[in-house]
């Protein structure tokens, strides 16, 4: 059965969440200023809404998505100490596994989310992680760039018991520094203003606007300018395996709205009161790395025997109209000698094929084979460039 | 202790061992971030093996992308070619990648800095799954990764020169949903060096600012303190960066371990011979990130987007046994008459002039050609592969 999980910052989000007729969670998202870089509840504040939750028979599940160092490690454990001792079943959603492995070894017990949203995108390490936190995991959180055929590929290959989680609405999260980026410390120029601040940032180059900018004690995030929305693709999401959609409307002030059209499956009531625009991003499609195969020449590209039936030999590196190429000799187990065939590959692709008649080194003399990193002059060839690939037949 | 710089092409390998790297990192042509990086093919890389094995350097060969299903299986086939080839280790941060050649491989692993290993617990979690080293984060001072070295017992590898990512590393997607390129399979197409406009909508206020971007990390203060408190590796970063840059910082760096561990130089003094040389290197403004002290605002770069840029590379040498003439490869233009640098693999650089510049055939020319080979006056210190710079 798929779960909606929502994350609370008012007693209202509480009660709309438990109001939800099939749409209803039974786990809520208590997020806690000192535990997530994110838009998150003062601890007086996360108190009394977890008392609430947990009145309400809901439980209460927090995100300690921070990377922390040593010196954050131990202010972290202490919070989260204070939390189980009141709320012993607090679930935990954490991302580093140094923390995570530290939360198990003094609670046997607990519960972990395991948040992988940014990398692990193959099954391969989503098992080897089931593996080592075995019964402390209960669910992974998968990235928002997994197309659907890796999310599928994914689940079908985890044992049927964990569950799983995507983001089906909400913020883009693009990047975290540890470092407070926004404003400055007029009086003294090394350090970081201590306020929370917001800003949006806008640049000139193609894409990059609006970016939302929060900068708290744990450094700074970024947004996308617009929302990720998944809202219609659940079922066909759920059929694949996901078993638990997250929407995050926590920086949206008005939320009732949003609420009451998730309510009525008026899913494009939801993306009217969202005040940001929306993408599916990745789910169809991610080819992100493609563009690299492009950059490279790949006719200057080195092979071996194997792959076209020639030695690699090395690179013209001076070109003479009418008189002369220089060659440098990069093999380091082979010889140039006069007589050979060579091929030359210029880089637009061209090949020439030419037998080495004579050649001459740098005080052109004449010499009869080109060793490993010398360079040798032969007669011009018409066509050839410096740069160009020299390969023996 | 290791000195770690980067191969971002067979030539560059090599500039980096003759300029004294004990290792050297490269890319593969799949699974390694920098895919824009002019990458090893498995010729390549094995040619990149032995010219560092005989000069006594290791390579270790990054699979730190963080890989997709089908990609998996490509890297299970690609595992015994680099066993042949002999790299000495991979570099990994995907859990999935790492099991992969724990499991099919007898390699060495260092887990990657693009997992953001910052505190102990998370070194000894790698420990636990068989990583040799652990390349932290650059996140860690150097008291915090000296302690890690004692208390995990792992080798323990830190960044200590070159730019830096501002987020955590691996924890900035802008490119992906900006550019379609993936920041962490090499795409990152550097937002953070962006100018931006800042909109502050709780005052109104308006700010034009690079406020995302870092300057560059310089440890030079640092390094006494790796050497003393066991560090095992210090890495010089840049897989992108020119051949210059990679000459003359595996050079200094190299000196200054040697200058340290014989005594010849104590505080101040490091500082006071090392920073003119690093400031010719091209650099964002130096800083030593949160080597010391957590990075402060000073850490930002905003002035502009690009480097500042002092010498430029203008030739390798490639012929330097002759009596009376250097063959050098030209790489930019200079005139004669110019002062030129020739960058030793050690001891000082000789500054001298261009007297003349003359063709292969001898004709003499005004000023050099990129990507053809001229004759200089010989300069008796000179060696084959040295690299020449001039100021811009
Ligand atoms: S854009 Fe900047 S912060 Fe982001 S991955 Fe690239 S270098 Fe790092």
């Amino acid at each position: 059965m798929s779960e909606f999980i929502f994350y609370a910052l008012s007693v209202m989000d509480i009660e709309k969440n438990l109001s939800q007729t099939g749409h209803h969670s039974l786990t809520i998202i208590l997020p806690h200023a000192q535990l997530t870089p994110h838009l998150a509840l003062e601890n007086d504040q996360f108190e009394k809404l977890a008392i609430f939750a947990w009145a309400r028979g809901l439980r209460v599940a927090v995100d300690l998505d921070l990377i922390p160092d040593d010196d954050q490690l131990e202010k972290i454990m202490r919070v989260v100490a204070e939390i189980l001792t009141k709320w012993p079943k607090t679930i935990f959603r954490v991302k580093n596994y140094g923390l995570a492995s530290l939360l198990v070894s003094y609670y046997p017990n607990i519960l972990l989310h395991l948040n992988v949203e940014f990398g692990h995108h193959n099954k391969e390490s989503l098992l080897k992680l089931a593996h080592i936190f075995e019964k402390n995991l209960q669910r992974f959180i998968l990235s928002i760039e997994l197309p659907q055929n890796d999310i599928a590929a994914i689940v079908a290959a985890l044992p049927s018991s964990l569950e799983i989680e995507i983001l089906l609405h909400g913020p883009i999260f693009l990047f975290y520094s540890p470092r407070k980026l926004l404003g400055r410390d007029e009086k003294n120029e090394a350090r970081w203003p201590s306020s929370h601040l917001f800003a949006l940032a806008d640049s000139e180059e193609n894409a990059h606007k609006n970016f939302r900018v929060y900068q708290n004690s744990h450094g700074t995030i970024l947004y996308h300018h617009k929302y990720l929305s998944l809202l219609e693709e659940w079922e066909k999401l759920a059929q694949l395996g996901v078993t638990h959609f997250r929407l995050d409307w926590r920086e949206i002030k008005d939320r009732s709205a949003l609420y009451d059209s998730w309510q009525k499956k008026e899913y494009l009531q939801v993306a009217t009161h969202t005040p940001f625009k929306t993408i599916r991003g990745f789910h169809q499609n991610n080819k992100s790395d493609s563009i690299f195969v492009k950059l490279k020449n790949q006719n200057l590209r080195r092979q071996g025997p194997q792959e076209n039936g020639r030695t690699y030999l090395g690179t013209v590196m001076d070109v003479q109209r009418g008189g002369h190429l220089a060659i440098l000799n990069l093999n380091s187990t082979n010889q140039l000698c006069v007589g050979e065939q060579i091929v030359i590959t210029t880089p637009e692709g061209k090949e020439i094929t030419v037998k080495v008649a004579s050649l001459f080194n740098s005080r052109w003399q004449s010499i009869e084979r080109l060793a490993y990193e010398e360079i040798g002059f032969i007669n011009y060839v018409k066509g050839v460039t410096t740069k160009s690939k020299v390969e023996k037949v | 202790m290791e000195l770690l710089a980067p191969g971002g092409s067979l030539e560059k390998l090599k500039t980096a061992v003759l300029y004294g790297a004990n290792a050297v990192y490269v890319g593969g042509e799949r699974f390694g971030l920098r895919a824009a990086a002019d990458n090893f093919s498995e010729i390549e890389l094995k040619d990149g093996v032995d010219f560092a094995h005989k000069h006594g350097a290791l390579v270790y060969l990054t699979l730190n992308s963080f890989l997709y299903g089908e990609e998996i299986q490509q890297l299970r086939d690609y595992l015994p070619t680099l066993e042949n080839i002999g790299v000495d280790g991979a570099i990994v941060s995907d859990i999935g990648v790492f099991e992969v050649v724990a499991s099919l491989s007898s390699l060495p692993i260092h887990v990657s800095t693009q997992a953001s290993t910052i505190n102990l617990p998370h070194v000894e979690f790698w420990k636990r799954q068989g990583a040799r080293r652990v390349i932290l984060g650059r996140e860690v001072s150097m008291a915090a990764a000296i302690e890690m070295r004692k208390e995990a017992k792992i080798e323990i590898e830190l960044f200590i020169h070159g730019s830096m990512c501002i987020a955590y590393s691996g924890n900035c997607i802008i490119s992906n949903f900006t550019s379609g390129r993936d920041s962490n399979r090499g795409g990152c197409a550097h937002s953070c060096r962006f100018l931006y406009e800042l909109s502050f909508p709780e005052n109104g206020k308006k700010e034009k600012s690079y406020f995302m971007s870092s300057k560059d990390l310089w440890g030079i203060a640092q390094v006494k303190a790796a050497i003393e408190g066991g560090i095992d590796s210090l890495k010089i970063e840049g897989r992108m960066k020119s051949n210059l840059y990679v000459a003359s910082t595996t050079k200094l760096y190299s000196q200054l371990v040697k200058d340290i561990l014989s005594g010849k130089l104590e505080g101040d003094d490091i500082l006071i011979k090392y920073q003119n040389e690093f400031l010719k290197i091209p650099n964002r403004h130096y800083c030593d990130g949160n080597l010391s002290q957590y990075a402060g605002m000073d850490s930002i770069y905003n002035d502009r987007e690009n480097e500042i840029k002092e010498y430029d590379f203008v030739g390798v040498v490639l012929e330097a046994d002759q009596s009376d003439f250097m063959l050098v490869e030209v790489r930019r233009t200079f005139y004669e008459g110019d002062m030129l640098e020739l960058i030793t693999f050690e001891g000082e650089d000789i500054t001298f002039k261009a007297l003349h510049i003359l063709d292969v055939r001898g004709n003499r020319q005004l000023k050099s050609r990129p990507g053809t080979l001229i004759k200089m006056q010989k300069i008796s210190q000179a060696a084959k592969w040295n690299l020449l710079r001039a100021k811009i």
